[in-house]
């Protein structure tokens, strides 16, 4: 799957060992998936803690707490009709050293929460966008490193955020409850045949094999990968999946080629179907 | 729709702290040196164009806020000392004791290194954030693709390998975007068919920025290469160069040698590459047949878990080069293919070089490719090599062909689970429950793989691991 025809040989077993998929999108709860940008908000908004434990998961962990924070901003810039989101922001950012400053005037390193190792503030007059991005980046990058991070975009045109601040911190403690709040669970990313698997992020697992749709019993994925229980109708997202993939894809059993959706570098979505042989 | 709508200007402004950070473009050499401590140590001009631009990022519209790293080491010093192409087996020898002594990787600049990795993140974050909003909508498989970070990827080159213009291999993903958006960037297109060079052109390519690098071509496509003015086309036999002299006279050919490639995964040296011993025979075949000579060309193989091997071909090619003037062919082109990793999955963290040391950092539980050298680790060998075989003035244009390097990481699959079969582990007892899921979209071309297998399974082995047992690996 990975590589196709050269995947098969190389890159399955070479660059392309995680094999597993990055994240299980759950179905019935892809459906109720307001229902989780409401709770997405709320948890924000309220300046909630989000709290992770599980070193293994940590920094997955650290990526949904900061697409919360991220997903929280957008919500309130979008509230508050944000006019001029493509305005380049002024950016302070603070390394975890306290060194780094890039392209930046002066801000307030954000310090809330404690023991703060890395934060961000943005200016008034930046994207409100840019400064959630940056907020969730930096977020996951911080909790990366096992820190503790506030990420804290300042003065942002939110009624969530009157006070001008939006919070989120994250620290070392409990990691299934935000998946779910998020709509899919996060897994590590597996090592194909490695003996035990995925290691679990918190609920049962169970071993699983993940064959392809055709009726050949080769196209199998991979094998004994500790997953949650799927269901039909879950999606399964593989990362990496660039090189040597839709080139040697082909339409064997009658099964079309993937469709794409494409993010262009100037910000425009164009989703590409391919068309079905009826 | 939230995201799609949020997505776009998280990404734009982060690309622009990034171009704030490197200045623009991000790796475009400019001369300026940030510090006192490298400018005093050398003149500028001996400098690599990679350490100008690391040391001394050009200083755009934020003027002056751009920190200077801290740490600055300029490139180790040539350690070879007279004649600066032995011949073998001495060259063997002299390259590793050159690798021994490992070349310097790039500074690092902690500020730049935090905004690209924040880039990196919010690029994924989006993502994964279209993938959940798009599913709902989708009954197959489908990619997301996101082509900012071909971009990413893009400047990452230019910034390791400065000197070195890449041409995309359009064979490892021929998507129009993808083509468009590296034409766009400035890179030029590795080409390996008439079907290849046809998508290239009709997109607005240049054929001067393209290369028909297949060693062996089928006489129609060479044709249609000529009718399009793709002159630059590789061979490595006395056969295919014969071929070109006949359907396009005028063709700059490149001279594809054979390098080691022992430590790859995918060998392409079983099937391609000239031996050096052979070059002044190509040389005088090719002033008999009419074929001007421009370049050497090489291809370490796919999957190289040696870092080292990537600044020894070039040390190759030199030979080569060497070779060719010998018999009166001057050239002025070096192509050192592709190989490059596309994501650092995998990649040793500690920047080991060589496939066991990077295993003898351990965590991977036996698996061979659990670990790999990093492209920086890659780059670092081939910087030194150039310095040392190709300096900055003497005339070689230098390429390369990465394909997976700019795509891999751009694509995100998702694919949708159409059916379920629990069944019981027999070995261990009937507790023991096993999920056997099949899913939408994961079709490979396994079953093309299969044709060239010839014994069947071990029986208990999965067919990926079956592979791994039939592919010869060489130390």
């Amino acid at each position: 799957m990975n590589d196709g025809l050269y995947g098969s040989f190389n890159c399955i077993l070479y660059d392309h060992v995680t094999c597993a998929p990055a994240l299980v999108l759950a179905d019935r709860e892809l459906n109720a998936s307001a229902a989780a940008d409401d709770a997405i908000a709320r948890i924000s908004a309220d300046a909630s803690t989000v709290t992770v434990t599980d070193a293994v998961g940590l920094s997955h962990a650290a990526d949904l707490a900061a697409a919360a924070v991220e997903r929280a901003v957008v919500r309130a810039a979008e509230a508050a009709a944000a006019e001029d989101a493509e305005e380049q922001c002024n950016a302070l950012v603070m390394g975890g050293d306290g060194s780094g400053v890039v392209g930046g005037e002066s801000a307030s390193s954000a310090g809330a929460g404690g023991a703060s190792s890395g934060g961000v503030g943005f200016s008034a007059a930046g994207s409100v966008a840019a400064a959630a991005s940056m907020a969730g980046s930096l977020a996951r990058a911080a909790v990366a490193r096992s820190a503790t991070v506030a990420a804290t975009p300042s003065a942002m045109a939110s009624p969530a955020a009157a006070g001008g601040r939006v919070r989120a911190s994250v620290s070392p403690a409990s990691v299934g409850a935000p998946s779910r709040a998020f709509g899919y669970a996060a897994l590590p990313a597996a090592t194909v045949g490695l003996p035990g698997g995925v290691p679990a992020l918190g609920g049962a697992t169970h071993p699983t094999t993940l064959w392809g749709p055709t009726c050949d019993s080769m196209d199998k994925i991979s094998d004994g990968v500790a997953m949650p229980e799927l269901q039909p109708g879950d999606w399964l997202v593989f990362e990496n999946m660039g090189a040597y993939t839709v080139a040697g894809s082909c339409r064997f059993n009658g099964f079309p080629i993937a469709s794409k959706v494409y993010l262009h570098t100037d910000g425009s979505v164009e989703v590409q179907r391919e068309e079905v042989v009826e | 729709m939230l995201s799609s709508a949020a997505a776009p200007s998280i990404r734009r402004n982060a690309r622009a702290l990034l171009s704030a950070a490197l200045g623009a473009p991000p790796a475009a050499p400019c001369g300026v040196i940030g510090g006192a401590s490298v400018a005093s140590a050398r003149p500028f001009s001996s400098l690599a164009p990679h350490v100008l631009a690391a040391a001394g990022r050009p200083l755009g519209s934020t003027s002056g806020s751009v920190v200077a790293p801290t740490t600055r080491r300029l490139p180790a010093p040539h350690r070879r000392s007279g004649g600066v192409f032995p011949s073998p087996p001495a060259a063997r020898h002299a390259s590793a004791a050159a690798a021994a002594a490992a070349p310097a990787p790039l500074p690092v600049d902690p500020a730049v290194a935090a905004a690209l990795a924040a880039e990196g993140a919010a690029r994924r974050a989006a993502v994964l954030d279209m993938v959940r909003h798009q599913a709902p909508h989708h009954a197959d498989a489908f990619y997301v693709v996101d082509l900012a970070e071909v971009a990413a990827k893009h400047a990452q080159w230019r910034s390791e390998l400065p000197r070195v213009r890449p041409y995309f291999a359009v064979k490892c993903n021929d998507d129009p975007h993808i083509v468009a958006t590296l034409a766009r960037l400035g890179a030029g297109f590795d080409c390996a068919s008439k079907g290849e060079m046809s998508m290239a052109l009709r997109l607005g390519v240049p054929p001067s920025d393209i290369i028909f690098a297949h060693p062996a071509k089928q006489p129609s496509h060479i044709r249609y290469a000529r009718e399009k003015g793709v002159a630059r086309m590789t061979f490595d036999n006395e056969e295919e160069l014969r071929k070109i002299g006949r359907e396009f006279p005028g063709a700059q050919a490149v001279l594809r040698i054979l390098t080691d490639d022992s430590a790859s995964v995918c060998r392409l040296g079983l099937k391609f590459g000239a031996p050096l011993d052979s070059v002044p025979h190509l040389m005088a075949v090719a002033k008999e047949a009419g074929v001007e000579v421009v370049g050497i060309s090489y291809h370490v193989g796919s999957g190289n878990g040696n870092a080292a091997a990537f600044g020894d071909a070039v040390r190759d090619a030199r030979k080569a080069f060497d070779l060719a003037a010998a018999a009166g062919v001057k050239l002025r082109l070096l192509d050192i293919g592709g190989g490059f990793p596309g994501s650092e999955i995998g990649a040793s963290g500690s920047g080991a070089d060589t496939l066991p040391a990077a295993r003898a950092e351990g965590g991977d539980n036996g698996n061979p490719y659990a670990k790999h050298p990093s492209f920086s680790a890659m780059a670092t060998h081939i910087r030194a090599a150039m310095d040392e075989c190709f300096p900055e003035g003497c005339g070689v244009e230098l390429m390369a062909e990465p394909g997976r390097f700019f795509v891999k990481s751009s694509h995100a699959l998702a694919v949708n689970v159409v059916g379920k079969r629990t069944t019981v582990d027999e070995a261990t007892g009937a507790l023991a429950e096993r999920e056997s899921v099949c899913v939408w979209g994961a079709r490979l071309c396994l079953c093309a793989l299969w044709c060239g297998v010839q014994s069947p399974p071990a029986p208990g082995l999965s067919a990926l691991h079956s592979l791994a047992l039939l592919r010869p690996r060489v130390k």
